[in-house]
Order: structure tokens, then C-alpha cells, then sequence
């Protein structure tokens, strides 16, 4: 497998008549912190839908560790890349412990049956992300914060090497936002893992994450460190707001304000 | 509740389930609607007694009571697989439009063929049998789009599909010669006739295969309970499985509608009271269910000969009686719990 | 809102008591001619009609009146489940006959509403079948030969009894299907039929249950006769290979299952006399006297 995690050569998607990327090149090398940032429409949760093949491009290719994604039986794919969506609603009362214990079917045999090694997997999984102790709580009865965590804690079950996650944090109250970010940042510290986020929460990208990305109608408006990215003007030309960017003096990393909606003239 | 859903006590609730049936069977070879004695029941299953004892219990009541065990077990497992690739609690084995297909085709082979006449009394089966295949493959033309299988479109073709039989054979029955169709409608209500042990021997086949089948996704089931796109990011091939599971379910519930009619409730309630006792983790659930499921039907065959000897009910109409109710009451604890 | 709606409620509810309080056109009553244009909608009264001499005024029947041949000529107006109003009025009939059963209540009545004169004829036990000859007969006007024919199929009835007197009673099962099991129970007509024929009905209930095959085996009949109510199309080898798995019912052991010939038995009308000397004759052996049918 290369140092290339993620690669996305002249990749167009369309739903139907409607293009949503058109020709996109992007290369996420492996072992960063990525934020894919952007208004609505931009194409950011198409982007990761692609990679993680819930959806298949319409033209160009999509490289997962030096492989073709398109040729990876779904097996091998689930083992390379996690995916932590925005919710999750499971029809019945799976335990916290059953839901993170799933991320193991990419590696377990013929029936489904798990060994001591996928349990103790589990169990390592939850206690990183501070769930060990809501093992046998019925998962739907927990807070949307723990829920995530929980998610979090099935993606590193997978031991999958690339995670992506889809506005993790869209339905999370701040302190639940902050704690999701900083699980992440120590995953990715701790693990070596590659994660690529999308995120409505530009503060928060910018301060975990290595590089922005910043996507409009489809196509990369700025790509860089946030430093690079997050500028008045690019801000403005793809979020149609004037903002001004400040350092955060306990991170070092820039920090936007948004002003009054421009007048249109 | 959920006794029995933690890891260390799920093989002795398997077990105690189990039991159960054996107490079930048991309870069913040794009650109908002759005055035998359980001495005369045991001594005749052993080989022992008169002949016309023997016969009455070996080739009428066991006979039964195993073909009972099979397609209790049958519509349970098929239950708990529809409700979780379906993702809906209230799916049961009927929902897709498989017993509408089967009972067309056994309504078509009465009204088209020389009474039974035509291949004994494995004719009217098979027609059932194909008519439920049938239905399967119309199913899976037209709930399919680009590759993919929405579950709302697989619903409502079968919702459709089932009225559009139901309307067939009103058709048929209106139609036709009144005297011809009254064995089928008591058919299509449940009817728990003595086997050949050459049909029971077909029924546990087909029934043995298909829940085979669906024991080996078992995990597949916990998977597909997530929702289409989690299931495929954790490595399942989900239209594959998807098909491959709706189609063992409809196998199974074809073998069984086929030789005993449309037998309700069985196949909704005994997943729901074992989710309530094991949890939703398929790998247990199934294997539960159609224990579960085995014991229930045999029970309520052994009512069916018993409530109003020595008139017999049909079956379907006692697991209804019985399972209308219990339902009505699950419903209203999940109300309050929620 | 609440107001409107109670407003809405109270008016169409007024308008539907008006509707109801409507008069019907009377219904016809027995006028002094005899019927010219008969319509009936059960078989058995048109076998009465036929054999009453009535059989050229008749102008209409179902399509399950095969009997005698000369009522297959005749227009029909539906199923004796559910005959077609519709047809029956077409026909202009001043007399429509018909015998209560299942599903034609609710078309008769529409007739009778419609203004025909309509005559409900109950027909389904052996006393209903001769009750039914002369109330028949004296509605499409031919009473004499009604008085007369009931008193010949009393009369044949009456040898029938006679003739099996003496002999013991034959512990019978009167089966009518076997998909599942569906038994004549005391007091149908079958079997009022088979107890006047000389035989016993092994089934206590009434009307016809369904019974499971252990409940037969442990009635122990000594004779099994199996009615097919499909004539045209059912196989009697069927019936027997169902039979011939039960060997421990002694009819069955002994070889007596008697698939029967016909449906004359299951037949309420004139021909009773003709089921019950067909029993007798199965039950008691071949005896002379037996009427051609």
C-alpha cells in the first residue's frame, strides 16, 4: 500500500442530469488530519460518499491506498476505510457493545461468530473513546454525544487505516463537539490514522485539522493549511460572507468571525 | 426482560427454548380428538399396541405434529429474516406477497385441473409451491432499479401483489363452481391436514434448507439492521445478501404455505417474544425463533383438534385468537415504555 | 367550525331519513291465474316444477339447474350463490321461486323491492323436500299433480323403511369432502337419507363440521360413503387413496368406502326417493323395486 491514502483523479459525479463534481483531482496523503469544507450543494458529502463507494463516480477513478476502489471486493474496501456518518438509527435495541463489536465483520469468518480477539478489539476500541462504560446500555437510549463516540469506537474496531466522517458533530451541542474533535485529534495522534472530515464547524476544522480543502459548486476553491485557506477572500467568494480571521492564541491556528452579510450592490 | 440476551446465558436460554418444544411435542402427540391415554400414546410411538392405535398415532399425530414443528419453525425464521432486511417489526412472512402467489396457484390448479387428480396429492402443493416462485422473481423484476433495491419499493410491490391476488381469486371463487372452491378457502385459512410422510418428508427439506440459509447470514441480519449504507460500509455486499436473504424467507414460506394455507401471526409474534427474551442479535434470535416458532404452531395444532372436539378448527384461526391478542398487549407495554 | 360541522351532520342526516321514508313500489302478491312466467332460482325447485308439469312456464333458472335435461335449455339468471337481479328482472316474471341459502338473501330481497313476487320455499331436509312438492306445486298453480307426486315419493320412502327393518343398523360416516374432512352431521339431509335407509350416522353434531381423521377413527364406522360434490371433473380414485391410508377405521379395513355414483343424495327434491333406495340397496345389498331414474 502507497503513502497515498486517498486519490481522486478527474472525478465527476452527477445525480442524474445534475453534476455535482465535475473533473475533481485530490490526493490526501497518509497519516494527516483533512477538512473538507464548503456551503451547502458544494459537493463535500458527495466527495466522501464517493470514497467510501456508497456511490460510484460517473467518470474518473477513485484510489484507496495505491488500489482501484472500483476493483476492491467490499471486504478488503471495509478493512481499508471507516466510515462515522452524521446519525445512525438501528431498527432494534442493539447494546452499545454489539453496535461497536460490528465493526469487526470485515474480518470475521463464514457464520458471523466472533472470537476472544474480535471481543477484546472491541473492548480496546470502546475504552480509547471512553464508551467502555456504557457497554450494556441499549444504544438508542444513550446521548448524541456518546452515540458518536460510540461510532467512533466501531470505526477503530474495523482497523480500518483511513476514517472519514460526514459533519460528525452536526447534531452535537458544543461541549459534545469539542470532545468529538479532540477524540479524533488523539486517534489520529495515537493511531497513525488518516482522517478526512467534513465539517460545517470551520473553527473546529481548523483548529485539528493539517489541511483544508475548500470545495465550491463542485470544484476546489483553496487548498492548503488553514493558515492558507481560511483568508477573507476565499472565504467570501465560496460562503458569500465577509469574515475576519484572527489568530486563536491557545491553538496558534486561525480563527474566523463572520461579519454582517455583504450589502449587494 | 431480555433474560437471556447476555452472552453467558444465551446457550442455556437456547436450551430451556429447546426444551420447550420437546414438552410441546409431547403435549401435542398426546392429546386429539380420540380417547386415548398417554399410555396408549407412548406404547404406540414405541412400537407397541394394536394397529389401529398405531396408526392413529404414528400416522396421524405425529405426522402432523411434525409438520407442525416444521412450518412453526419455518414462518418464524422467515418472520425475524423479513423484519430485519425489511428493517420494520411488523413484516411477517406474508408481507412480500409470497402467500398471495401461492395461494393463486393452488386456487388456479382446483379450478383447472381434474380435481387432485393431476399428480395426487403432491399437485395442488407444487402449484402452490410455483405460484409463490412466481410471485418471487415478478417481485424482484420490479422492485429492482439500477442495481439497486430500495425496501420501500420492495413493501409496496408486495402489498401491491398480495391485493392483486387476493382479487384473482375472489375471481375465481365468484366465478366458479362453489362446490370446487370450498376446500380452498378453508386452505387459505390455515389447514393443518395429516401429511403423507412423503410431502412431510418434501416440507422438511425445503424447510431445513432454507433455514439453514438464513442461520449462515444470521450476522448478515444484524448488519442489514443498521440500514442499507452502514451495512455496506462494514464490508456486506448488501443487494447481494439482500436477495439472497428475501429469497430463502420466500422459499420457506412458499414450502410452508404450500401444504398448510396461510397460517397468521406465528410468524410475527415469535420473533417479537424472543427479541423481547434473547435481544436483537440475529445469531441467537434465529436459532431461538425457530425453536420458539416449532413449539407455538405445535401447540396450537393440538388446540385446533382439541377446542371443540370433535370438530376441528382450522389452525390459522387459533393463532389468531391467540396471537391478535398478545400483540395488542406488546404494543400497548411499548407504547408506555417509549 | 365544530358548529358547521354538527350543522352538516343533522342535515344529511334528515335527508337520509327521507330517503328511507320513501315508498317502495308494493311487492306482488298471488293473483288468481296461475304464473305464467316462472323464474327459480334454487335447483331443487326447478326439479319440482318440472316434475309437477310445470316445466314450459318456466322462463328462467340458474345454471346449476341440470335436472331433467329440459331445465339446461332454459335462460339462466346466475349461481344459486348469487343469482343476478339484473337477469331476473329482464325475464318479466310474475312468480320467482327460491330456497334460503347462502349468499342469495340479499339478491331475492332486491327482487322483491323491485316489485316481482317473490315465494321463499325452504328445501334442504328430507320433510323441507316434501313440504317443498306441494308448496310449489300449489304456487305455480298445479296443485293436484303436487298432492300426487308427494304422495308417491312418501309412498316409495315408506317401502324404503319397510324394507330395511328388519335388518341391523350399518354404523355409517357420511363424508362429503375429504380436503379437509367435512361430515353430514344429524339432521341433513344425506343423513335423514342414510337413516332411513337403514343406516346409523356415526357423527353426533349437526350441520356439517369438519372433523379431523382421528375423530372418525374413533366414531369406528363400519361403512363410509363418500359424497363428491363436484360430479364433472372429481377423480373417485382421489377419495379412495385418501381413505386407504387410515387402515385402523374399520370401514376402511373391512373395504367398505363407497364412493357414491352421484349426487343424488346430496339433491333435496323429488329424487329423494331415488337417494334413499340407492342407500338402502348399498347399505342392504341389491333389492328389486328400485325405480329408474
Amino acid at each position: 500500500m502507497s503513502a497515498t491514502a486517498l486519490t481522486m483523479e478527474r472525478l465527476s459525479f452527477a445525480y442524474g442530469k445534475a453534476p455535482i463534481l465535475a473533473g475533481l483531482d485530490l490526493a490526501v496523503a497518509a497519516g494527516t488530519i483533512t477538512g473538507i469544507l464548503g456551503p451547502n450543494g458544494s459537493g463535500k458529502t458527495t466527495l466522501v460518499r464517493l470514497a467510501s463507494a456508497a456511490l460510484r463516480p460517473t467518470a474518473g477513478r477513485i484510489a484507496l491506498f495505491g488500489d482501484d476502489l472500483a476493483l476492491l471486493p467490499t471486504r478488503e474496501r471495509a478493512r481499508r476505510v471507516a466510515v462515522v456518518p452524521q446519525e445512525t438509527h438501528p431498527v432494534f435495541e442493539f447494546t452499545v457493545e454489539e453496535i461497536v463489536r460490528m465493526g469487526r465483520a470485515p474480518h470475521l469468518g463464514l457464520l458471523g461468530l466472533e472470537a476472544p480477539r474480535d471481543r477484546a478489539i472491541a473492548r480496546e476500541a470502546m475504552e480509547r473513546c471512553e464508551v467502555a462504560q456504557l457497554a450494556t446500555r441499549s444504544f438508542r437510549a444513550i446521548s448524541g454525544g456518546e452515540r458518536q463516540r460510540v461510532m467512533l469506537a466501531r470505526a477503530l474496531t474495523q482497523e480500518a487505516r483511513l476514517l472519514l466522517l460526514d459533519e460528525p458533530t452536526a447534531f452535537l451541542d458544543l461541549k459534545h463537539r469539542l470532545a468529538v474533535y479532540a477524540l479524533l485529534g488523539k486517534l489520529h495522534r495515537d493511531n497513525g490514522l488518516t482522517v478526512v472530515v467534513v465539517s460545517h464547524d470551520i473553527n473546529l476544522a481548523a483548529r485539528h485539522c493539517d489541511r483544508l480543502v475548500l470545495l465550491r459548486c463542485g470544484a476546489i476553491a483553496a487548498d492548503g493549511t488553514p493558515a492558507e485557506v481560511l483568508r477573507p477572500e476565499p472565504i467570501r467568494s465560496v460562503y458569500e460572507v465577509d469574515v475576519e480571521v484572527r489568530t486563536d492564541p491557545s491553538s496558534g491556528r486561525p480563527f474566523v468571525i463572520p461579519l454582517t452579510p455583504r450589502e449587494q450592490t | 426482560m431480555t433474560v437471556f440476551a447476555a452472552p453467558n446465558r444465551r446457550v442455556p436460554g437456547l436450551l430451556i427454548v429447546g426444551a420447550s418444544v420437546v414438552v410441546a411435542g409431547a403435549i401435542a402427540a398426546g392429546v386429539g380428538s380420540s380417547d386415548l391415554s398417554f399410555h396408549d400414546v407412548v406404547a404406540a410411538l414405541l412400537g407397541g399396541g394394536d394397529a389401529s392405535t398405531r396408526g392413529i398415532v404414528i400416522d396421524f399425530r405425529l405426522a402432523r405434529v411434525l409438520l407442525a414443528a416444521c412450518v412453526g419453525a419455518a414462518l418464524a425464521c422467515a418472520g425475524v429474516s423479513y423484519q430485519a432486511v425489511l428493517r420494520n417489526p411488523l413484516a411477517d412472512p406474508f408481507i412480500l406477497g409470497v402467500s398471495g402467489g401461492a395461494a393463486l396457484g393452488a386456487v388456479i390448479f382446483i379450478a383447472v385441473s381434474p380435481a387432485s387428480g393431476l399428480g395426487g396429492s403432491i399437485g395442488r402443493p407444487a402449484a402452490a409451491f410455483v405460484g409463490a416462485v412466481l410471485t418471487l422473481i415478478v417481485l424482484f423484476a420490479l422492485a429492482r432499479f439500477q442495481g439497486r433495491t430500495e425496501t420501500t419499493a420492495l413493501l409496496l410491490t408486495g402489498v401491491v401483489l398480495n391485493a392483486l391476488d387476493s382479487a384473482i381469486i375472489q375471481f375465481f371463487v365468484s366465478a366458479g363452481d362453489p362446490a370446487r372452491f370450498q376446500g380452498t378457502l378453508s386452505f387459505l385459512m390455515g389447514a393443518m391436514n395429516a401429511p403423507s410422510w412423503q410431502a412431510l418428508g418434501i416440507v422438511a427439506v425445503l424447510t431445513g434448507a432454507g433455514i439453514a440459509l438464513l442461520l449462515a447470514h444470521a450476522h448478515t441480519l444484524n448488519l442489514l439492521a443498521l440500514g442499507d449504507e452502514e451495512a455496506a460500509q462494514l464490508g456486506v455486499p448488501v443487494d447481494r445478501a439482500t436477495w439472497t436473504i428475501v429469497l430463502a424467507a420466500s422459499l420457506v414460506t412458499a414450502a410452508a404455505v404450500a401444504f398448510t394455507g396461510i397460517i397468521g401471526f406465528v410468524g410475527l409474534i415469535v420473533p417479537h417474544g424472543m427479541r423481547a427474551l434473547f435481544g436483537p442479535d440475529h445469531r441467537v434470535l434465529l436459532p431461538a425463533s425457530a425453536l420458539a416458532g416449532a413449539a407455538t404452531l405445535m401447540l396450537a395444532d393440538a388446540a385446533a383438534r382439541t377446542f371443540i372436539a370433535p370438530s376441528e378448527l382450522p389452525v390459522g384461526v387459533v393463532t389468531a385468537l391467540i396471537g391478535g391478542p398478545f400483540f395488542l398487549i406488546l404494543l400497548m407495554k411499548r407504547l408506555r415504555e417509549s | 367550525m365544530l358548529r358547521a360541522v354538527f350543522r352538516i351532520v343533522l342535515l344529511l342526516g334528515l335527508l337520509a331519513a327521507a330517503v328511507a321514508c320513501a315508498k317502495a313500489p308494493a311487492p306482488a302478491g298471488p293473483t288468481d291465474a296461475a304464473p305464467q312466467r316462472i323464474v327459480s332460482l334454487t335447483p331443487a325447485l326447478t326439479e319440482i316444477l318440472f316434475a309437477v308439469g310445470a316445466g314450459d312456464r318456466v322462463v328462467g333458472v340458474t345454471q346449476y339447474c341440470d335436472f331433467p335435461p329440459a331445465a339446461k335449455t332454459k335462460p339462466k339468471v346466475g349461481g344459486y350463490v348469487n343469482p343476478s337481479v339484473e337477469s331476473v328482472l329482464a325475464l318479466k316474471p310474475d312468480l320467482v321461486l327460491v330456497s334460503p341459502g347462502p349468499g342469495n338473501r340479499d339478491s331475492a330481497l332486491a327482487m322483491r323491492r323491485a316489485g316481482l313476487r317473490l315465494e321463499i320455499v325452504p328445501a334442504e331436509t328430507l320433510d323441507e323436500s316434501l313440504a317443498a312438492i306441494e308448496l310449489v306445486a300449489r304456487h305455480a298453480g298445479a296443485e293436484a299433480a303436487g298432492r300426487e307426486l308427494a304422495a308417491a315419493v312418501r309412498a316409495r320412502l315408506d317401502a324404503v323403511a319397510k324394507r330395511v327393518a328388519g335388518a341391523p343398523r350399518v354404523a355409517t360416516f357420511f363424508c362429503i369432502q375429504t380436503d379437509p374432512i367435512i361430515a353430514a352431521g344429524r339432521g341433513t339431509l344425506p343423513s335423514q337419507l342414510l337413516e332411513l335407509a337403514g343406516g346409523s350416522n356415526v357423527v353426533e353434531a349437526g350441520r356439517y363440521p369438519r372433523l379431523d381423521v382421528e375423530a372418525v377413527a374413533g366414531a369406528k364406522p363400519e361403512l363410509i360413503l363418500q359424497a363428491r360434490m363436484d360430479l364433472a371433473s372429481s377423480d373417485p380414485h382421489t377419495e379412495d387413496a385418501f381413505w386407504k391410508r387410515w387402515p385402523s377405521i374399520p370401514a376402511v379395513a373391512r373395504g367398505r368406502v363407497v364412493v357414491l355414483p352421484d349426487d343424488l343424495t346430496l339433491r333435496p327434491g323429488p329424487r329423494v326417493a331415488d337417494a334413499a333406495e340407492e342407500l338402502a340397496s348399498i347399505l342392504h345389498g341389491e333389492t328389486e323395486g328400485k325405480t329408474a331414474r
